[in-house]
Order: C-alpha cells, then structure tokens, then sequence
C-alpha cells in the first residue's frame, strides 16, 4: 500500500514535469545559401598625401585578397555614402546598411616622426553594430604589402573561424625555353604573385619545391650534374646542401611538420621505398620494405601517420601508415590510379591527383578514404598543395605540349569545396606550386 | 413442467447470451503489436485564422546607442619577410605604442532612429476579394456549378429542376459561407506551421554559411531573439558565449547566424500581430544539416 503510494507519487511529479506551463516559439533553419560576404573595404585615411596613398595602395591589397578568397565579395567604393569616415568615431552604420554591406573595415595609415609606417584598422559588424576587431601595427613603409596581408588575415579569421593565408609565399617551378630544352628554375613569389624571384639560375633541372615549416628552408629534387638528388635550399643565405648520401636516386622529399626531419623515396635497382632523415642528426630510417614501389610521402600535421601511394595493390593507391612505418592501410579504392596524397594542415582531408581513362583529377577524400570528391578535371592536372589553413589548393594545370612550344603550365588555386578556381598570375608558365605555412613574426 | 420452462428458458438465455457475446475464458484477442507511429502535433496553417486587416500598431523601442569604438589593440611590429636575397635590411624597431585617442563623445554619431513600422499589414486577401469579385468563391462555386451542370444532363428534366433549384440555393449559401467576412480570428491559438515556415523561409535567404568549414555538423547555434509587434527584431542573442569564447569557427559562425537575424532585408517577419504575445520572444536554432 505504502509503496503503491510512492509510485502514484513519482508518475505524478514525472506527469506534471512533462509539460511546461508555456512552450516557447522555436525555429529550425537548417538550409542557407553559400555567398560571398559583403564588405566594405574603405579607404585607409591619411593627413599628408604620402600617408593616403599608403592608405589606398593598403585598403586595396586587403580587398584583393579578401576577394580572391571568394568568402567575401568587396563592395564598389563608388556605392559608398557615407565617405567622411574617422578612426576614432562610429561608422553610420545605418549608410552602409542601405547598400547591403555586412561588414566595413576602415583604417588610417601615418608615417610616425621616426620614420615608421603606423597602420590602424577596424573591422565592423554593420548589423549588429560593434567593432569585431580593432589593431594597430608599425612597420617600415616598405613592408606596407606585408602587414596588409596580415590585416586581411585578421579580418579573415574573425569574420569566418579558420586561420588566414594571405601572409603567405609560394614557391614554384618557372619554366621556359622550348619543350625539348626546358629550362627549370625555382621561383619564389607572394600568393598574390607580388615579390616575384627566382632562386635558382636554371642550370640544372628542379622538381618538387616544398617549404619547411620553419620559412627559412626549401627542400627539393635537382639533377645536379646529372644525378637526380634531393637538396636543401636556405632562402635567408641562398646556400644549397645535398641531403644524404644515399646509394640510389632521391625524390619527393617533403618536411615533417616540426621541421626536424624529411622524408622522400629513394629508388634502387627499380624499387623506390620510402625513408626519413632526421635534420639534426643525419640518421637515415627506412619505413617501408615492399617490392612495390612506394613514393610520394606526406606527413599528418601532428605528425603520427605518413600517407603515400604504392602499387603494392596491383594499381597505383593511396595509403597510410604510422609514423615508424607501421599499421600500413590502403584507402582509396576508387577506378583509375592515384597519386601525390598531401595531407591537409587542418588533419581532415587528403588531397591527390587522379589518373583514370587519360584524364587527370585533383580531389580530396577524408584520411580514411571516404568522401572522395573530385575538384578539378583536365588534360594534366596536378601537384595539389594546401594553403596553411587547410581551406584552398594550389595545383597546375598543363596544356598539351608541342614542339618547339612550351606546354602552358600554369598555377591555380581553388577551394576545397570546388568552387572558385583562379589562375595564379606568374611571369613564366609555373609548375609544381608549394604553399609555404604562414610567414612567422 | 414450470420448472423445466424456467430452466430451459434460462439455458436458452444463457446459450444466445454465450452467441453473442462469447465465452470469456475461451477467447483471448490475440495481442495486436502495432508499430508505434510517431505523431507530431502541429497547427496546420488555418487560413480561417488569417489576422483581420487592422493589425495594431506599436513603434519599435529605440536602439540603445552602441558602445563606442574599443581602441585597438597594438601589435607587436611583423618584421620583414625574410629575403632570399643576402641583402640585410634594418629590422623595424618594436616600441610600446600608445593606444589611439578615445572617440569623442561629441563626434559621436546619433544612433540611426529605427526605420519606421511599416504601414498595417496588408489586408489578407480574403478580405480583398468581395470588392473586385461578384462571387468571391468563384472557384468553388463554379465547380459546383460544373458539377451541378453534369448532374443536370444525367438526370431527366422535370424532377430535375427543384434538385437544381435546391443545388442552387445550397450552392449560393456555400458562397456566401466562403465570402462572408470577419472570420472569427483566435488569438489564443498557437502560430501555426505555416507561419513558422515563411519565417524560416525569410532568414533561410539571409543565413550565408561559411561552406567547408571543418566539422560544420557540429556548428549548431541557438539564438534567441525579442522581436517588437511590427515583426523586425528588437535584439538578439547568441546563447551559448561559453563556446563563442573558446571555439573561433563557432563563433564566426554563431556570428554569421546573427547577421542573418539582424538582416534588415529579412524582415519583418511574417507572423501574425495578433499572436504577438506568443512570438515575441522566441528561439531560432540554426543547423546546417542540410547544406552539409
């Protein structure tokens, strides 16, 4: 009896908890649409007519940036009502409003009495009228480029999560001369193609540039008096170094993410097998140990897995292994042959060239092997490498190759989700793009 | 031979009574395991509901003025890029920078007054249609009519003609059912689904989401939001600012949810005035789901 009394209790107070005395209006949105942001990018201010054309030559490179990216769409400054902005009052956000801007960054740029560059900014959210972020940086005038880029990053962080990458270089093969007497040179340039320079003199053939993290370093394939090797290459000193002494052929060599160590594939009596060197030491360790050829490895960003590719399968696949070249699984399955897997800074995807019915793909699958999306299709397409936030790729992309022509090889970037594709802007046709991690301060 | 009869009525009784309603014990209805069907109880949009035209009025408050500019933070000088070239440049010295000066109170722009509440709602068009139309339930109305018309050749002629009539005048009471105005309109009812959805609707085209951010299924964001009576928003917040300090994609995107709110372009929203004590306040939950 007692307990029938406790049960008559507990469904009560479970009853009289169920419904609420007044249920609260709730909206789902579970679709929106996928377009460029709205910004504003003002002009920077200025009190002498140097410091405003710092000031425009600055707002400028930032909306570039910003619009290259295809996140953001800059809004005409002709459209702008409002056009006697100050740093140091509110915007009328109501002005900006009218012409759909999200989103305003105004600035003032000064050369200080010691002779450095000031340059302040403040990025605006036009609906909810506050200011998202708000820096001031000094510099010599001649680094004005730079620190644009930094505050496109700045902007570009706040307003969409992910890390920037405009204060960012690429390093790339330069190609000319006619096809039979190509000239290989490596080059260096901003992302923008700003800065361009070459860093070799074309002498001897260069193949598969890729960054340190570290900035100062490049590490690359040469055929230097004719025997293929992989190189280290100082940009601070211009000093280039063989790395190793190995027996056979070096190739596709790449960092680890700390820096300490690269690994590459060396090729002896028709196998190529995969090893790593440690920087500081010089100690040689082999990872893979299979008759079939296994080249092209890349490192996960926090370091524990190589990805690369073997025909170990029968057909040319993408694989992964632990770091000490254990736990070897394949994944890709797909038709056609795979290649060149890089692994996203962001750890979440893997990028890769796909050869299938004489076509050539770049596309991106998870580091299982799932969710294979195709990006980019061409007569050649390849060579992806990730921008450091893990959000675009850079590949090139080759015309067919004539005679005494050469083949119109040029750079492209395009985000990971397939849309805007754009042609990097370089002097001569361009291969074989690296992007570099983020310049350090 | 009393006796017998009694019994032998009783065992009768007793027989048709265990005909026709079955032996208790005998007979277990066997367990019917229906699947369970999940119900969801939603107002289905009742046009009969439709707000009368004169929606009442009331001004949006003011916004509060927004704080004024924060001074930006100074940054360390980025030195530059590092050449290939040998060539040395001077390394920019790195000083302590005071911050810029606060913005005067007496610059200040006045905070923009709110747009004005758009006139009353627009009266419904069930209220419009009498005046341009005779018969406003043409539509009904005339396929009755058509209906009524086949049913006059199938049927013979003379019998046919009071059927007619009759069709006539239930047909001229149908439209005059239809057209008769000021419906009863319930405040008290809940906003009905179809409300609901030409709100979702309307933020949907200023919700711009950020494609390929990494684990976009896990950037779900609940804003809740006090709308004023005329449908524009009042102010809105994001809930979860524990997430927004820790997690920047979160906030970039709990942020860009927040612009699709704040969108003039989308609004006001369209719900009716009348329910007004009902959505002002309410929860949008944004969830891409479907976009991923």
């Amino acid at each position: 009896m007692r307990y029938g009394w406790i049960t008559a209790l507990v469904v009560l107070s479970l009853f009289s908890g169920a419904w609420p005395a007044a249920a609260e209006l709730k909206i789902d949105i579970t679709r929106g649409t996928v377009e460029p942001l709205p910004i504003a990018v003002v002009d920077f201010s200025g009190n002498t007519p140097d410091d405003a054309r710092f000031g425009k030559d600055i707002s400028g490179v930032i909306a570039d940036d910003l619009e290259r990216s295809g996140l953001f769409k800059p809004i005409d400054k002709r459209a702008f009502i409002q056009t006697d902005m100050a740093l140091n009052t509110l915007p009328r956000f109501g002005d900006w409003r009218v012409i759909n801007t999200q989103a305003l960054v105004q600035g003032r740029a000064a050369i200080a009495p010691d002779g450095r560059l000031k340059i302040e900014f403040r990025l605006w959210d036009v609906f909810a009228e506050r200011q998202m972020v708000g820096l001031v940086y000094f510099t010599i005038p001649d680094n004005w480029r730079r620190v644009s880029h930094i505050i496109a990053d700045a902007i570009y962080k706040r307003i969409t999560g992910e890390e920037g990458y405009f204060d960012t270089r690429v390093v790339y093969i330069a190609e000319s001369g006619p096809a039979i007497r190509r000239i290989k040179r490596l080059a260096i340039m901003d992302q923008d193609g700003e800065n361009h320079r070459f860093l070799t003199d074309g002498s001897s053939l260069v193949l598969t540039p890729r960054f340190s993290p570290a900035m100062q370093e490049i590490t690359y394939m040469s055929y230097y008096g004719n025997l293929p090797r992989v190189y280290l290459f100082n940009i601070d000193n211009g000093r280039q170094e063989v790395l190793g002494d190995f027996p056979g052929m070096t190739f596709a060599p790449r960092f680890s993410p700390d820096g300490k160590k690269v690994i590459m594939s060396m090729a002896k009596d028709g196998n190529s097998e995969i090893y790593v060197m440690n920087l500081g030491t010089r100690v040689v360790t082999k990872l893979t140990n299979h008759s079939a050829i296994d080249t092209s490895p890349s490192y996960s960003p926090d370091g524990s897995q190589i990805t690369f590719n073997s025909d170990r399968g029968g057909t040319q696949q993408l694989y992964t292994m632990d770091a000490d070249g254990q736990n070897v699984q394949r994944i890709s399955h797909g038709e056609g042959r795979y290649a060149t897997p890089v692994w996203s800074p962001r750890g979440d995807l893997i990028a890769f060239t796909k050869m299938t019915k004489g076509r050539f793909f770049i596309g991106v699958m998870r580091t299982d092997g799932s969710g294979e999306r195709l990006l980019v299709e061409d007569f050649l397409v390849e060579a992806p490498t990730w921008a450091p936030n893990g959000r675009v790729l850079m590949f090139f992309r080759q015309q067919r190759m004539e005679a005494n022509k050469g083949g119109g090889a040029q750079l492209y970037s395009i985000d990971l989700t397939g849309h805007n594709e754009r042609v990097v802007i370089t002097p001569v046709d361009a291969s074989d793009p690296a992007w570099s991690p983020l310049i350090p301060n | 031979m009393r006796n017998s009869f009694f019994f032998s009525a009783l065992l009768h009784a007793v027989v048709i009574a265990v005909t026709y309603y079955g032996v208790p014990f005998l007979r277990h209805p066997p367990l019917v395991m229906d699947t369970p069907i999940a119900v969801e109880v939603v107002t289905i949009a009742d046009k009969t509901n439709a707000p009368p035209p004169e929606a009442p009025k009331e001004t949006p408050k003011a916004k509060e003025p927004p704080p004024p500019p924060e001074p930006p933070k100074v940054v360390e000088t980025p030195p530059p890029p590092p050449m290939p070239a040998p060539k040395p440049e001077p390394e920019p010295e790195v000083a302590a920078v005071p911050p810029p000066p606060e913005p005067k109170p007496q610059a200040k722009p006045a905070p923009l007054p709110k747009e004005e509440p758009k006139p009353a709602a627009p009266p419904k068009l069930a209220d419009k249609k009498p005046k341009h139309k005779p018969k406003p339930p043409d539509r009904f109305a005339s396929a009755l009519k058509d209906l009524a018309k086949e049913l006059k050749k199938a049927e013979p002629a003379s019998p046919a003609k009071k059927e007619a009539e009759k069709k006539e005048a239930f047909e001229t009471q149908i439209a005059k059912a239809l057209s008769s105005k000021p419906r009863q309109h319930d405040p008290s009812l809940p906003v009905s689904i179809s409300e609901i959805d030409m709100v979702r609707k309307q933020i949907e085209k200023c919700w711009n989401l950020t494609s390929g951010a990494k684990n976009a299924e896990d950037l779900i964001i609940e804003i809740k939001v006090e709308m004023n009576a005329d449908g524009t928003v009042r102010s809105a917040d994001i809930v979860d600012k524990g997430r927004m300090q820790r997690d920047s994609f979160f906030s970039a995107a709990a942020e860009g949810a927040l612009r699709a709110v704040l969108n003039p372009n989308c609004q006001p929203f369209k719900l009716s005035p009348e329910k007004y004590d009902q959505w002002k306040t309410m929860t949008l939950n944004f969830n891409p789901k479907e976009m991923l």
